[in-house]
């Protein structure tokens, strides 16, 4: 009884809203929320109240965006349930999807509206009262043909066929959407689609274009019968595809990576690799696209998918903007991780080399270790040389990878081709970093099992001679730099790194969600901090360090020019012609 | 000051040090030396032997046997022919009776026992025994120990008059900051500069000022060597020589005992840079030369332009080295292609100094290689001024045949590498000589930034110049290219002492000399070497140099080196020729194929 009241209340005081956000804050789900929400329902069809007004006025309501999307949720809940007229239902979902803006959630009014479409004539009575060339009205008749196609399915296909066409674009493009989203009985309706779908995307705009392609491969995907005439129609049409269409593609190809066929995804793919990479909306689909392909299986769809990117757009080889990709690649097994990262080294293609670096860097925890089997590769002495200079000159930051990796093709090599690669592998490889790297070759050098066991010991042995002619230096005083290039030196190391820290910081996640203190004694703090009830609490915290450690090529000291220059040339070489 | 001057008296060495010094000290003292330290000649158990008045007013002959250190047991009597007794009876058995000279034959005779240290007291008992035992009316033993000594340096060289207690202080500073070079030779130069602007009135006074210098360096070194740096040592010691050489070039010139004093300083400043030198690269660096990276390596630094500097630093002073032996047998004018030919024209007798001479050339020659090849940052020079070292090592390696592949070789690594980090945006060489803007290179990768980074250049002719001399077309023919396509902004140019260069050079005045500019580069030419051939022809400012007068160029060369000059072109008019006619076209073909 004091929800009725209170509602009545409100609702003659224009307060509707505040009473809902009030009510169903944190209660749209129990009980109480339901009872509410109940009673608003129940009002309303009694025409006690109009639950619709507040809601086609919204957008000069006071309430703030954050309670706005409160009330969304709660007239989402209602629209099924209520009585009214099209218009009046409309206006109020038009509304609400306005103030909604561009956020995520704001096409849930519209779902609800197909729910209470569905019911009655309302479906035929929306299609009738919304302008076909309006394109805020679109939406409404794609909900509408959604809404008519679950009672009458034969129905909603011809008007749909019927909208498809006809000339007025919006609604075209609708039309094309919902055709896709119907569920074609049998083979004579499935064929109309794709034939009518095929028809009319020589005349469509990219937009309608997008969706004529997204509703043959859904036909496809649901329909393995009409597999081979949505190909057609990608064929003959994907090369039409501009941006809309192509970010339209790209949706289709992450919602549904792993159900749609291998023909379909050759085509779909076709179409996607000419994304203009600036679109990064577009983008992500296509990485967790390539995501969902690697997780299922289809590593090889997914590289398709991405290469051809990444070989055309020297930014996107820090696959900072294929992150999903990339982390599928590196959850890989070791020996398919090493087949890509081999399959990039031998493209020779630049780009490919360096994403190869950005991939190996999303390694966290210990160095990764890859052992490659080359028999299959059946390389010649040159290839194999050649590649491992690839290796090296893109993973040197790496070294205990691009060893691995260079000992697993050494196993199958000719004398001579391992003699070359032991070289490359002591110089520049080991020679740089005699810590970490000549670590694990030690371990590796115990296990006699291992064919390589003799080469790893001699690079040690190699090595240890070179320490030893360092060591028998020594540091000399005189050439030690003096204490005003020490300062400028050190002045300048600082302030790099106070510039990173910067930048850091503003990048960081963690740093936005947490306030910042300088403790300038001490190694804990102690503060007190207001709890959800409102008392005092006190915290103390003791205070750790945290560091990392990373080994400095020793040639980018002693020899930077070289070590520069070789690299270069190890990741541009080519075999002779 | 003379706890300064006792510690390093007490550090001092006999052989080369102690018994050098020492007649410096006596002449100050006003004692007549007539017999200096002579290594290979029998001395009879004296190192030096002067006439002079003794504490009690009497002339007499002073014999010094000279010891290093605390007289022990071990240095006072055993089988070692280093040991003082032996010594001693031999003065006493034959040098007084036969070395003596007739004029001095009269005088009473005091035989010195000499030591930087103190007299240990487990051997005082049979020291002060022999002398009682061996004195007699003529024969009296004195006992020069390093306090004795010390007072000898504070009352002789360090008088006030000479050394005035403000440079004292500039003195004990370098001493005590020689572990850190900058601080230490910053003090040094203080004390040189003071007494450059008031050089002594007679030839006495300056030579005087010399011997002083000449003691400072000592005390320095010594104190250095202690400490296991003497890299400030080793700077004040070319700083030394050439103040010493501006102060007292004239009166080299004059001639006469006052001429052949002067040359005697100098040559006392110029064997102490050799001992320096030796300290350094003898026992320090040149054992590792062959190593890969050990001198790099051995710079502990993690800076890479730190290991660049050090490594053009030394590589001058090696070259630098070496031709100071070129000199002693190349011509007065210059240095010139020491071949089998040349070297058969010299005097028969020197033929074995020369040989032996030759083949320290050769060593350095080969130490300076092996230095650039397993130190490869040598390859990439990051200031276009370490054209300066490079210019001393391939003027030293031009001297020898041999090594001619070498320097063609290097230059070629040089152009390219240098080419490519142009093109490359990477450590490519500029005119900066500031730390500061060179540990920052390059900071922008703007063309902006580039060409005010390279306005000028001394490199690139100079590399131009030696391809042309060996006649290297790819190389020449690559640097003038580069030229033409990425440094039109640059002013190929170099260095050239004009009439205000002897009142500068050697002091690094930078009131002096002459930029030759325009220096051309022109593909499918010669026209570097032409262009600098005839500039050397023209320009005679260079002969004038009171070093080159005298026939002492490597003292040019040391002021190049210290004050970072480019090696003038006159330097190479013999040279340049020479190594251009052997380099025959037919070779470089071949080579070229």
């Amino acid at each position: 009884m004091a929800d009725r009241d209170d509602i009545l209340q409100h609702h003659a005081a224009g307060t509707l809203l505040p009473l809902i956000v009030e009510r169903l804050r944190r209660r749209r789900a129990d009980e109480m929320g339901k009872a509410f929400s109940a009673t608003l329902a129940r009002l309303h069809n009694e025409q006690a109240i109009d639950v619709l007004a507040p809601a086609a006025a919204i957008e000069a309501s006071t309430i703030s965006q954050h309670e706005f999307f409160g009330v969304m949720l709660a007239y989402c809940d209602l629209i099924p349930e209520l009585d009214a007229e099209v218009p009046a239902m409309l206006a109020a979902v038009k509304a609400l999807v306005a103030r909604a803006g561009n956020d995520g959630a704001a096409g849930q009014p519209n779902g609800a509206y197909r729910s209470w479409a569905e019911r009655g004539n309302r479906a035929q009575e929306t299609l009738a009262a919304v302008d076909p060339n309006s394109p805020e009205d679109a939406a409404y008749v794609f909900v509408a043909l959604q809404a008519l196609a679950v009672r009458e399915p034969h129905v909603a296909l011809n008007q749909a066929i019927g909208y498809l066409g006809g000339s007025a674009a919006p609604a075209r493009s609708a039309a094309a959407k919902a055709i896709g989203s119907m569920a074609l009985a049998n083979a004579e309706a499935q064929l109309l689609a794709v034939q009518a779908l095929a028809d009319a995307s020589g005349s469509a705009d990219d937009n309608t274009l997008g969706h004529i392609l997204v509703s043959c491969c859904e036909i496809a995907r649901r329909h393995s019968g009409m597999e081979a005439a949505a190909v057609d129609v990608l064929r003959a049409a994907g090369s039409r595809a501009e941006d809309n269409a192509i970010h339209q593609v790209s949706l289709e190809l992450m919602s549904h990576a792993e159900q749609l066929s291998p023909a379909i995804v050759a085509e779909l793919t076709k179409i996607a690799v000419r994304v203009t990479v600036a679109n990064r909306g577009t983008l992500d689909n296509l990485d967790m696209a390539s995501s969902s392909f690697i997780d299922s299986g289809r590593l090889g769809e997914a590289l398709t998918l991405i290469e051809p990117l990444i070989s055309t757009h020297d930014d996107l080889t820090s696959l900072e903007a294929l992150n999903s990709f990339a982390h599928a690649l590196i959850r890989l097994d070791p020996p398919r991780l090493a087949n890509v990262i081999i399959r990039w080294l031998r493209s020779r293609d630049a780009n490919l080399g360096r994403a190869t670096l950005s991939l190996i860097a999303e390694h966290h925890g210990g160095p990764l270790v890859l052992d490659v089997d080359a028999r299959p590769l059946d390389l010649s002495d040159a290839e194999v040389v050649l590649l491992a200079r690839r290796t090296i000159g893109f993973l040197f930051v790496h070294p205990i990878t691009a060893a691995s990796l260079v000992l697993g093709l050494i196993r199958d090599a000719s004398p001579a081709a391992i003699s070359e690669m032991s070289e490359i592998l002591f110089d520049p490889l080991l020679i740089n970093f005699s810590g970490e790297l000549a670590d694990w070759l030690k371990e590796r050098s115990t296990n006699s099992s291992d064919s390589t066991q003799p080469i790893v010991s001699e690079l040690l042995a190699r090595l240890e001679t070179y320490i030893q002619g360092l060591r028998s230096a020594g540091r000399i005083n005189e050439l030690r730099p003096s204490e005003r290039e020490r300062m400028i030196e050190r002045h300048r190391q600082q302030e790099s790194s106070r510039q990173l820290h910067k930048e850091i910081e503003k990048k960081s996640v963690f740093m936005s969600l947490v306030s910042r203190s300088v403790l300038l004694y001490g190694n804990r703090s102690i503060s007190y901090f207001e709890g959800p009830d409102g008392t005092k609490r006190r915290d103390e915290m003791k205070l750790h360090t945290i560091s990392h450690s990373v080994e400095a090529p020793r040639l980018d000291i002693l020899e930077p020019f070289d070590l520069d220059y070789t690299l270069r040339a190890f990741r541009v070489m080519r075999l002779p012609e | 000051m003379k706890l300064v001057i006792r510690e390093y008296l007490a550090s001092l060495r006999e052989r080369g040090e102690l018994d050098v010094v020492l007649p410096d000290l006596l002449t100050e003292l006003g004692f007549t030396v007539y017999s200096r330290p002579a290594r290979g000649t029998r001395q009879y158990g004296v190192d030096v032997a002067a006439v002079g008045i003794g504490r009690d007013g009497v002339r007499r002959i002073h014999l010094f046997s000279v010891k290093s250190g605390n007289l022990d047991r071990t240095e006072w009597n055993t089988a070692s022919p280093q040991s003082l007794r032996p010594s001693l009876d031999e003065i006493l058995d034959h040098y007084i009776a036969s070395r003596i000279p007739p004029e001095y034959a009269g005088l009473p005779i005091a035989i010195c026992l000499t030591f930087g240290g103190d007299v240990d007291e487990q051997v005082r008992a049979e020291v002060t025994g022999y002398m009682n035992r061996n004195t007699t009316d003529r024969i009296s033993f004195e006992e020069w120990n390093g306090d004795r000594l010390a007072d000898v340096i504070t009352e002789g060289l360090f008088r006030e008059d000479l050394l005035p207690p403000p440079l004292r202080s500039h003195l004990r500073k370098s001493v005590a900051m020689v572990e850190d070079p900058e601080i230490a030779i910053g003090h040094f130069a203080k004390l040189l500069r003071a007494l450059a602007n008031a050089p002594g009135e007679t030839s006495a006074a300056r030579l005087s000022q010399a011997r002083l210098i000449n003691i400072c360096l000592w005390i320095m070194f010594v104190w250095g060597r202690e400490a296991d740096n003497v890299e400030a040592p080793y700077r004040a010691s070319e700083r030394g020589l050439l103040e010493v050489w501006h102060l007292l070039n004239k009166d080299v010139a004059r001639g006469g005992k006052a001429a052949d004093a002067a040359g005697l300083v100098i040559n006392e400043l110029v064997e102490l840079h050799f001992t320096i030198w030796d300290e350094l690269f003898r026992h320090k660096i040149l054992p590792h030369v062959k190593v890969r990276h050990a001198i790099s390596s051995a710079v502990g630094s993690h800076v890479s332009l730190d290991v660049n500097l050090k490594l053009f630093d030394l590589l001058g002073r090696l070259a630098l080295r070496g031709l100071w032996l070129v000199w002693q047998l190349s011509p007065s004018s210059g240095p010139v292609v020491l071949s089998e030919d040349y070297l058969q024209s010299l005097p028969k007798l020197l033929l074995g100094i020369n040989n032996s001479m030759i083949e320290q050339i050769d060593q350095i020659c080969e130490q300076l290689m092996h230095m650039v090849s397993n130190n490869r940052a040598l390859l990439s020079p990051i200031g276009d001024w370490q054209a300066i070292d490079i210019g001393l090592a391939f003027t030293l390696l031009a001297c020898r045949r041999r090594t001619h592949s070498a320097v063609k070789q290097w230059a070629r690594e040089l152009a390219k590498r240098s080419i490519f980090a142009f093109d490359a945006n990477g450590r490519y060489p500029v005119t900066s000589t500031s730390y500061w803007d060179l540990i920052e290179h390059p900071t922008e990768q703007s063309e902006e930034y580039r060409k005010n980074s390279t306005e000028g250049s001394v490199l690139y002719p100079m590399l131009a110049l030696w391809a042309a001399a060996l006649r290297d077309r790819e190389v020449f023919d690559e640097i003038a290219d580069f030229k033409a396509r990425s440094l039109p902004h640059c002013t190929f140019q170099t260095w050239l002492p004009d009439e205000d260069s002897e009142q500068g050079l050697y002091l690094g005045r930078d009131n002096h000399g002459a930029a030759l500019t325009d220096i051309p580069v022109t593909p499918g030419t010669w026209d570097t070497f032409e262009f600098a051939l005839k500039e050397i022809a023209a320009n005679q400012h260079y002969t004038e140099l009171s070093a080159v007068r005298l026939g002492h160029w490597p003292i040019v060369l040391t002021a190049c080196r210290v004050h970072r000059l480019p090696v003038p072109l006159q330097i190479w008019r013999d040279l340049l020729p020479l190594v251009r006619e052997l380099a025959s076209p037919v070779d470089a073909e071949d080579e070229h194929c």
